[in-house]
């Protein structure tokens, strides 16, 4: 697993944004931090808020990294990796909704980070999309929306995904979102039903489905690009076809709609068992859902399902979704001659599953 | 905006640097409680256009990287999260670029071995077939020779971390001593002292100033070069 955090000693008492530089001519913003020296142990570099030395990863590795400084924890998070085209900003750890799978559940509390997210942004090389993810970002949307705006007009390379969940547009933000800026910025929203009961069920909130259909109605009138998410499990699974007829019927506004399977990490870690939907052994309400979004034009991706588990007519809908950092392949995929195209597994997968699931291409 | 240069040598020339004299500067080396044997490598250097060269072609030595994790034995390269099992498996090596010949030698611990006592008796750096080019490069808490105690456990890894971390310091200290500018005792911590002194050396050199250790302040101080 790539580090996206390592220890870090800095001589700052305030958390503070750097790109790190290991060739020096390379530096042209004040918020360079240029190597100083390496030894066995880690890099040790300088900037305007003086130095900084980080342990456990190689300079080169690092270079062009857009780090978060945390003198309080010390730790350097690499917010904007130089080589990855997976980079998140996590906002706040504060959500509204609590999802019966949740990867990353909630907390209480919330660290406002947004100006650093900003500089960070600024700092970014040409032409990267930038994730925005939680908790819910949109708890935040006077901050969020500030930041895309003021970032997307200095910047009008970058783009942003946000994820949320999409309980708090309202009618007022129309005009907002039909700025330019966020011509730039792509909604991923959950959907788990087309029942609203289940719906609810599953995101431990009542009403949340109610309440979505609203902000669809916000989100079409601004003319937003909006990815929806379906994460599969036990509860939705049956749901699936007639989901389908939903997003191909009633939302065609959606941009893509993404079939997921399940991340065991968060609470779907020890309620898997209860979760899981092995797709190989059951595919057809997934092909189903599949056949009726193609047949009715709409762009469909099953993320975090291995190209082996998928049957072969359905495989390329199924890209390497998983990010860098926390991808890995099982043992047992040794021998795959598609692995640069596989998602792989989540790191924290456990090998025995994915050894026994998986069948090598 | 950062310039890229700090044309030390024409500032020099144009009689910006406070002359020293080598009285002061043997006083200043003697009441260095660090860097046994950099003691007097400092004082040649010190007047010197030496500089804490080329460290981006002496990086491009993979050979370092590969022998060190070949003397720990545990095969990895410097990278990611190889090294960190380098480091739990014999503790790390300080004075990274001095290192000696791969093969093992009476002198050097194996693996397996108690580690060497820490640096107060370590021998000095002057064993080292290469010479020091910088004065970042000296070794300032063990000899480049001898694996540094095997770090268990958290605290022991913030202490070693926080220590690379004041090695680069103190020499900062040294280098705003030596201008005049700094007369507290060179402990590695930026404190009120350090931070008065980094700011009266920026104004005084017509630097940024932010009471910080910027690359401007390690390239005038000549601890880092471009």
């Amino acid at each position: 697993m790539i580090p996206l955090s390592v220890p870090a000693v800095s001589e700052a008492t305030m958390p503070y944004v750097a790109r790190l530089r290991v060739d020096p001519a390379a530096a042209t913003d004040e918020a360079d931090a240029v190597l100083v020296v390496e030894d066995e142990e880690g890099p040790s570099f300088s900037g305007l808020h003086g130095l900084l030395t980080l342990e456990g990863v190689c300079a080169d590795a690092l270079e062009g990294d857009v780090m978060l400084v945390q003198p309080d924890t010390g730790r350097a998070e690499r917010l904007l990796r130089h080589g990855s085209s997976h980079n998140t900003l996590l906002v706040t750890e504060r959500c509204d909704q609590l999802c019966v799978m949740c990867s990353q559940p909630p907390r209480k509390t919330h660290v406002d980070r947004f100006a650093l997210f900003e500089q960070a942004c600024l700092l970014a090389r040409p032409n990267i999309v930038i994730g925005i993810t939680g908790g819910e970002p949109t708890l935040y949307k006077d901050d969020l929306f500030g930041l895309i705006e003021r970032v997307g007009t200095v910047r009008p390379d970058i783009e942003f995904h946000v994820l949320t969940n999409a309980q708090h547009f309202e009618a007022s933000d129309v005009d907002r979102l039909r700025q330019d800026v966020f011509r730039r910025v792509s909604w991923g929203i959950p959907l788990y039903s087309n029942e609203p009961a289940r719906h609810d069920e599953i995101v431990g909130k009542t009403g949340a489905f109610d309440r979505l259909q609203r902000s669809f109605h916000v989100l079409l009138l601004a003319g937003a690009r909006i990815e929806l998410r379906t994460v599969l499990i036990q509860d939705n699974i049956d749901h699936l076809p007639r989901l389908a007829r939903l997003v191909a019927s009633r939302l065609r506004f959606i941009e893509s709609w993404s079939i997921m399977q399940l991340e065991k990490t968060g609470f779907a870690r020890n309620r898997w068992a209860g979760l899981f939907v092995d797709h190989k052994v059951g595919f057809e309400p997934v092909a189903a859902a599949l056949d009726y979004a193609l047949l009715h034009g709409k762009a469909v991706h099953l993320f975090n399902f291995p190209r082996c588990t998928v049957p072969a007519q359905y495989r390329a809908l199924a890209p390497a979704s998983i990010s860098d950092w926390k991808r890995k392949f099982a043992p047992a995929c040794a021998t795959c001659r598609e692995q640069d195209q596989c998602c792989g597994f989540f790191e924290w997968h456990p090998d025995e599953h994915a050894n026994a699931w998986i069948s090598p291409l | 905006m950062i310039p890229k240069k700090f044309l030390v040598s024409s500032l020099l020339a144009a009689g910006f640097f406070k002359p020293q004299t080598i009285q002061a500067q043997l006083i200043q080396a003697a009441s260095t409680p660090i860097d046994e044997g950099a003691r007097l490598f400092q004082i040649f250097t010190q007047d010197h256009p030496l500089f804490f060269a080329d460290h981006r072609s002496h990086r491009s030595h993979s050979s370092h990287r590969s022998h060190s994790s070949h003397r720990s034995g545990s095969g990895g390269h410097y990278s990611h999260t190889s090294h960190t099992s380098h480091r739990s498996s014999t503790g790390g090596y300080s004075g990274g670029s001095f290192y000696q010949a791969p093969a093992p030698r009476p002198s050097e611990p194996s693996p397996s071995s108690t580690p060497t006592p820490p640096e107060d008796t370590a021998a000095p750096f002057s064993t080292s077939t290469l010479g020091p080019r910088s004065l970042l490069e000296m070794p300032s808490s063990a000899a480049p020779d001898r694996a540094t105690p095997p770090q268990l456990g958290p605290g022991a890894a913030i202490q070693a971390r926080a220590e690379r971390f004041r090695a680069i310091v103190r020499r900062v200290q040294i280098g705003l001593t030596g201008q005049g500018e700094y007369r507290g005792i060179i402990d590695g911590d930026v404190g009120p002292a350090t931070r008065a002194a980094l700011r009266r050396f920026q104004t005084s050199h017509g630097l940024t100033v932010t009471g910080t250790i910027t690359p401007q302040v390690l390239d005038a101080l000549r601890i880092a070069s471009n």
